[in-house]
């Protein structure tokens, strides 16, 4: 997927109304610098974000020496720094809206409000098996070193509060906060945004609520499942299985069909009559035009979601029940064969 | 931005290829229509002598006339042309409604019967259909809900709705039996002609209908997107309810405009051109819906001669709107790198389009306004795609 499309994706769901900012750390002096008045590293974040505007800047148009250090561009004189990117070779660093960047960013940043960030943390823990998000902040060194040399350097995603600098002079509102992102954990959230209930469905329209554990269970036994049935051939004859709802609108029960064919409307009317005396109870029969519809209502005792739960016993009702419409169905065709020749 | 994207558009499809989408077949456009679209298809192209500030005024073309004709023609009193049936079913609810009532409806309606009651901030309660394989809905659910309502409530529902033939299985409701439970309990009853009206005779007092909304895209050989709301003497001065507001400060206000059709209706260019254009063949069509029950069953017939096909729904088939079973196909489309498109692509190969892509499993398929030679041609094709696939095909 491409950048652009990641990062509307990620918008999207998050309903962010800024850019994710796409981070590029350069150890070298191939790439045209943008002409640029000094401003802080945080600023130009900020402006990315919200103003698309792209930045590529050395160490001269930097105006903050925090970030000078965080970003890798100077080694400290003095004890070390942490957060920061070491050794420090860098020479040049790449800002731009994700939506514009062509080239692999390094780390992804993201302006949002702690409402946006805690929705993002709950996909993030969900992609790592459920573990709380470990983020690691004192209020400096913040998208520099917080959210652009701890992705970078140690590959995970941090939070930032943010820092006095990026409060007072590069526009952060006080509702702000930033997280940064290694690329690969980025693309993971971004990709996993899909509405699967809403895509998968026909038209956009969930078209039951039949529990998907429930939905497994059945397909395990065999059944495929349509738009309103499941269904599936068991031998050489196809099995319906509906799932009927009750008046207050849980399933307790399955009904099994097969609907046979006759050879025109009169003789399935015979072959319908028939039915009464051929088939054993409970089984259900109605004639339709050229077919007699035969259906086998199953007894959960339960709702659905619960029986399925139960494994090999439900699976054993099920197929229990398909021996006996596959029986019941034999039974009424050979019965039925002289009129229907 | 790339915009060489948006030039040169085309379908894909030529005249030459049939078409067989379960929506589309009410649509297509007559040669007068096609006439019309050219004409009127600019923006406002109806509106060049607008003197009375409402498109459904308008006499020159003849709007105005057109109205009572189709009034007449679906024997109700009123009739306003609306962007969509959806439309049609929001503005209903919106002026007939208060928020927190309770509306019933099939459990089959399409879904912007349910997103038009959630737009006006309405419950939603729905009559049950009778499952696998026959999805009827019995009228009689109707008198039941209404009661239940009541109970719940304290009030019986503010308004039932019934979509006259489904979308899923083309079934059609018992209407006149539904509208008469609706005018025992006093509830007013609002029937979707979706998939009927334009394409099969339709009478509004005989179904004792108070609202009647149609498709003009799906069932009346216009162009997208017009809707056709009719209703009663007794109920238009409420539904087609004139803006009483005013400027507070400029003191304008906008007495001739209605409010659930936002003013003037947008259909104004050729959505309601072409709705026009084709009335007369849409009005001798409905004439000939025997036939194309006739040409359905036929259908329905030669498809189910293949093993694993079925139609599911009530039998034999009274609309031509249809929905097979075929798990046949679907094994076959299983083991094909096309997957569940296998069969698109196959009938595409046979110059037969509209099946949805992706479906194999079952398919809905109409077969509304082609000729029997052409739904040979595809009762044919399928047969031979199953023998092709080593499904067996009576003879």
């Amino acid at each position: 997927m491409k950048y652009a499309e990641l990062s509307m994706k990620f918008r999207k769901f998050f309903e962010l109304p800024s850019s994710p900012v796409a981070i590029r750390i350069i150890n070298d002096t191939s790439e045209q610098k943008t002409s640029i008045k000094p401003m802080r590293y945080c600023e130009m974040v900020r402006r990315s974000a919200y103003y698309g505007e792209s930045f590529v800047f050395s160490v001269e148009e930097l105006t903050c020496t925090s970030a000078e250090l965080a970003l890798g561009f100077t080694e400290p004189s003095y004890g070390e720094v942490y957060p920061r990117i070491k050794p420090a070779n860098t020479k040049l660093v790449s800002i731009s809206s994700l939506e514009k960047t062509e080239k692999k960013p390094d780390v992804v940043i993201i302006v949002g409000n702690p409402r946006k960030i805690m929705r993002i943390s709950t996909i993030l823990a969900q992609l790592h098996e459920k573990q709380p998000v470990e983020v690691k902040f004192k209020g400096e060194f913040a998208v520099c070193g917080e959210c652009t040399a701890i992705p970078y350097l140690e590959k995970k995603v941090n939070l930032s509060l943010l820092c006095n600098g990026a409060r007072m002079f590069s526009g952060y509102r006080d509702d702000e906060v930033v997280m940064g992102f290694p690329l690969d954990d980025f693309v993971r959230v971004a990709e996993s945004t899909e509405e699967k209930e809403i895509t998968s469905a026909l038209c956009g329209c969930m078209m039951d609520d039949i529990p998907a554990g429930a939905v497994t269970a059945i397909e395990k036994i065999g059944f495929g499942k349509g738009t309103d049935q499941f269904f599936g051939r068991f031998g050489t004859e196809i099995v319906r299985l509906y799932t009927p709802k009750e008046k207050d609108g849980k399933i307790t029960s399955l009904t099994l069909h097969i609907p046979i064919k006759f050879k025109d409307g009169e003789t399935a009317s015979k072959a319908n009559e028939k039915a009464g005396e051929i088939l054993e109870k409970p089984m259900l029969h109605r004639a339709r035009d050229n077919w007699v519809d035969i259906a086998l209502p199953l007894d959960l005792g339960e709702t659905l979601n619960r029986a399925s739960m139960r494994g090999e016993k439900f699976e054993a009702l099920v197929r229990s029940g398909i021996d006996t419409i596959l029986s019941e169905a034999e039974k009424l065709k050979r019965k039925t064969a002289v009129e229907n020749a | 931005m790339d915009l060489n994207k948006y030039k040169n558009l085309t379908r894909g499809i030529s005249d030459t290829y049939v078409n067989v989408h379960p929506i589309q077949r009410g649509g297509v456009l007559t040669a007068e229509a096609r006439k019309a679209l050219l004409e009127f298809g600019d923006g406002y192209s109806v509106c060049d002598y607008c003197f009375e500030s409402r498109v459904d005024l308008v006499d020159k073309p003849p709007v105005h006339d057109f109205t009572a004709d189709v009034a007449e023609f679906l024997n109700m009193d009123d009739v306003r042309f609306t962007a969509g049936c959806r439309h049609a079913k929001w503005a209903v609810m919106h002026m007939v409604c208060e928020q927190g009532d309770t509306v019933v409806v099939d459990a089959l309606a399409h879904y912007t019967s349910y997103l038009a009651a959630e737009a006006n901030k309405l419950n939603i309660v729905e009559v049950p259909h009778n499952g696998y394989p026959r999805f009827e809905i019995d009228p009689q659910g109707y008198a039941t809900k209404f009661e239940e309502v009541e109970q719940k409530t304290g009030k019986l529902p503010s308004i039932a709705v019934l979509t006259h033939v489904d979308y899923r299985y083309g079934n059609i409701a018992d209407a006149q039996k539904v509208g008469e439970i609706c005018k025992e309990y006093g509830v007013p009853f609002l029937l979707n002609t979706a998939y009927s009206s334009g394409i099969m005779p339709v009478d509004g007092k005989k179904l004792h209908v108070d609202f009647l909304c149609g498709s003009g895209h799906k069932s009346w050989a216009a162009s997208a997107p017009i809707g056709i709301l009719a209703t009663t003497y007794e109920w238009s001065t409420k539904v087609f309810n004139k803006s009483t507001c005013r400027g507070d400060w400029s003191g304008r206000g906008f007495s001739k405009k209605e409010v659930a059709l936002f003013g003037c209706s947008p259909v104004f260019g050729a959505p309601v051109a072409t709705l026009m254009a084709s009335f007369p063949a849409v009005v001798e069509r409905v004439k000939h819906w025997d036939e194309e029950v006739k040409n359905a069953q036929y259908f329905v017939n030669e498809l189910e001669k293949i093993e694993g096909f079925h139609q599911m729904g009530v039998k034999p088939k009274q609309h031509p709107l249809m929905n097979f079973e075929s798990l046949a196909l679907h094994e076959i489309a299983e083991k094909d790198k096309r997957r569940g498109y296998f069969l698109y692509h196959e009938l595409k190969k046979r110059k037969i389009v509209g099946l949805h892509p992706g479906m194999s499993k079952n398919f809905k398929i109409n077969t509304y306004g082609l000729k029997r030679e052409q739904i040979e041609y595809v009762a044919a094709a399928f047969k031979d795609i199953a023998r092709e696939n080593g499904i067996k095909v009576e003879e």
